[in-house]
């Protein structure tokens, strides 16, 4: 009494060869220029290698090798990651699934509409060049793989994924649509993979910009659920609150609230209030009433926290999310003490869930550190930013945006910590290499110029602040329009800068 | 700590519709949704996927997060082993029966597994083995000693001394497996838990 089900003997011992496997592509990844990151674990999973490029692309792989038919709780594991990395990570990041095991096609048409990139290989051996393949193809920002791929990297899920991530939404929704036509046949037309594929398709003519021919086609799809399943199955208030959504990111915020708030009523009934699919709507209620008022966002926020500790647990990922935005959410409304205390119980809860180099992590130990400078502890929110910099460089890579507008929040705080110097050197440092990698154009260059001129005035120095505000208004009146009120606090500035020259003019000759 | 059960059934040759139907029939709640379909059951969820026509792959997840590890390897235990049960029921057809094919607990973050399921098949434990090794090895003597008695002087002795050593012997090579064999009636198809000591197991 003690064989497996099917005969093998207990142990199979498959992990010294993915060991070794695992070794090898992270070997040849950094080769490729890639390095490994290791404390990232994406919706609580910790992918076998995760590697970034130093630009913001990220790749979280799992290797798997087997002779078994793929376990469908995989895709679902790494479903889940790749939500969560498309919600916080600050680039492009892309799941992979490196396998030997079989993939049944029942279960290849099901992921075609993750986003996840699969790649099945008859032997390990392949793996080298597969990967070589998946860097071209990501590094190819047409988001079309080598044409002579022979790794399965340029198959019509592969690319519908990389077209999605890479934000070409012209060509993702036409792959889509051919993924759409095959699934329908391999799994009929009611099955949940079909009906995520034509959300997906949805969400894609809003994206480019077919906002009332996608709510036409959410409205659609929900009429057919309703007619299928009826009115009160998961599937079909799914929809509407992903029609909610949708109402909600085309600006119309109060179709939105009102969308969320009669499925919240019919939620509550159908699933009960503690069903994950109730507070997963009361999260998105909640974010549309602080994108339109952050105070009864906060009531709302606070309200749901208690009931998600209750049902999900603390180290729940939605849990969590919800209490990050509930600190936003106090930041927004001035109260940073409070905010600080709700980022700080979190960070430690966060490094333990999801790693301390989680995109979602380091967010939160910035938004300490500027909820600290708003506070006017400017010691520890320098402290804290010089901490955070260096980790940001090693995971974001030093050319990211969100590096660099780190170290302009930490030049803020020099500023305001009253290290003058100091903060115009961060200020002509980060100017540089936010002009060399964005643009003179952009409006994070564009605000960094404005908070340099802003401390060359502080500085005392007012004829260079008067020439630094002289460069930047012809600018900022070509890129965001005379009338912007950006302008008119630069017109302002320049205003008092000419008032305290003369006045010295007139102070050091003895004019009045 | 996410801990998950990740489990496989193999059945005979069906659609996923059929499948469903079957289910449905022992598990009421089951509703279209996730990759094939789902049930709420007391403290778990569950989600099936038809992987193929004779495969059906189910993953069970705690409902509440919040439960202390202990108690929620405790609650997925329980659940999964009502769950094979029915499965077990529910997918065995005339001539074919469905088995779990493997299920396992495993924390989702470090792949690590806690417990692993193995079928009870007593007809092939230790003991059994060893019972039908004395049984050969007691024919053996039993052939032997036959022989022997066969190279005596014919007679109604002879025949006696055969037919006693023949009872003697072959009765308890009968018996001797009998118990596997009631054993086996009585847990067939059945499994029980199994630690993995070096949080691996079948792949």
């Amino acid at each position: 009494m003690g064989l497996l089900a099917d005969g093998r003997r207990p142990i199979v011992n498959s992990a010294s060869s993915e060991g070794t496997a695992i070794k090898k592509a992270s070997e040849q990844l950094n080769g490729l220029g890639w390095s490994s990151i290791r404390e990232i674990a994406p919706s609580g999973w910790q992918p076998d290698l995760v590697v970034t490029d130093g630009r913001g692309n990220l790749i979280c792989m799992e290797l798997r090798i087997g002779t078994a038919p793929l376990h469908s709780s995989t895709i679902s594991t790494l479903t889940r990651a790749q939500a969560d990395l498309k919600e916080t990570w600050p680039g492009r990041s892309v799941v992979v699934l490196l396998t030997t095991n079989p993939i049944s096609p029942r279960l290849q048409s099901a992921l075609s509409t993750t986003g996840l990139i699969y790649i099945q290989l008859p032997t390990v051996e392949d793996f080298p060049r597969a990967i070589d393949e998946l860097c071209e193809a990501l590094q190819n920002q047409a988001g079309k793989g080598s044409p002579v791929s022979k790794s399965g990297i340029d198959s019509a899920i592969n690319q519908a994924a990389l077209a999605l991530d890479a934000g070409q939404w012209e060509y993702a929704l036409r792959l889509y649509r051919d993924i759409l036509n095959e699934q329908v046949v391999t799994l009929g037309e009611n099955h949940p993979s079909v009906i995520d594929t034509k959300n997906r398709l949805a969400m894609l003519l809003a994206r480019t910009g077919q906002v009332a021919e996608a709510q036409a086609e959410y409205r659609k799809l929900l009429d057919g659920q309703v007619q299928m399943f009826g009115a009160d199955h998961p599937i079909a208030l799914e929809t509407r609150s992903n029609l909610a959504t949708a109402l909600a990111q085309s600006g119309d915020i109060d179709s939105a609230l009102t969308a969320y708030d009669a499925l919240l009523l019919d939620e509550v009934r159908v699933l009960g209030p503690d069903h994950p699919q109730t507070l997963a709507t009361r999260f998105n209620h909640a974010i549309a009433l602080a994108s339109r008022d952050p105070g009864p966002a906060v009531t709302a926020y606070r309200e749901l926290l208690a009931d998600e500790l209750r049902v999900l647990g603390p180290d729940n990922l939605r849990t969590l999310a919800t209490r990050s935005n509930l600190a936003a959410a106090l930041g927004r409304t001035a109260d940073f003490p409070a905010a600080l205390a709700v980022y700080s119980e979190l960070l430690p809860d966060q490094i333990r869930v999801l790693g301390p180099d989680h995109p979602g992590t380091l967010a939160t130990r910035s938004n300490i550190a500027l909820a600290l400078t708003w506070s006017g502890d400017y010691t520890s929110a320098l402290i804290s930013f010089r901490e955070l910099v260096p980790d940001q460089i090693r995971v974001l890579g030093s050319d990211h945006e969100g590096t660099l507008v780190a170290r302009v929040n930490l030049a803020v705080a020099l500023l305001r910590a009253g290290d003058i110097p100091a903060a115009l050197r961060e200020f002509q440092e980060v100017l540089a290499d936010t002009v060399r990698v964005l643009g003179s154009d952009h409006p994070t260059t564009l605000d960094i110029r404005v908070d340099l001129a802003a401390t060359l005035a502080t500085a005392g120095d007012a004829e260079a602040a008067l020439v630094a505000y002289g460069e930047i208004l012809p600018d900022l009146e070509r890129v965001l329009g005379p009338g912007d009120p950006k302008v008119a606090l630069v017109q302002e500035a320049m205003a008092s800068l000419r008032r305290e020259i003369k006045l010295r003019i007139s102070g050091k000759f003895g004019l009045t | 700590m996410t801990l998950v059960v990740s489990g496989r059934v193999r059945h005979c040759q069906m659609l996923p519709d059929k499948v469903h139907d079957l289910l449905r029939k022992h598990l009421p709640g089951l509703q279209v949704s996730g990759l094939d379909f789902s049930v709420d059951l007391k403290s778990c969820t569950v989600g099936f996927f038809c992987n193929a026509s004779s495969i059906l792959d189910y993953t069970v997840t705690a409902k509440a997060g919040n439960l202390p590890p202990p108690a929620l390897v405790a609650a997925l235990a329980r659940e999964t082993d009502g769950l094979n049960d029915v499965l077990r029921k529910a997918l065995t057809r005339p001539f074919r029966r469905a088995r779990v094919e493997f299920c396992l607990i495993e924390d989702e973050r470090s792949a690590s597994r806690l417990l692993y399921w193995i079928r009870e098949r007593p007809l092939l434990s230790r003991p059994a083995k060893f019972s039908y090794v004395l049984c050969f090895a007691l024919l053996v003597l039993a052939g032997v000693l036959v022989d022997n008695t066969l190279h005596q002087k014919q007679g109604v002795e002879r025949s006696n001394d055969i037919t006693g050593m023949l009872l003697a012997i072959c009765i308890p090579v009968v018996l001797l497996p009998l118990p596997f064999f009631f054993e086996h009636l009585n847990v067939r198809g059945t499994g029980r838990w199994a630690f993995s000591r070096t949080g691996e197991g079948p792949s």
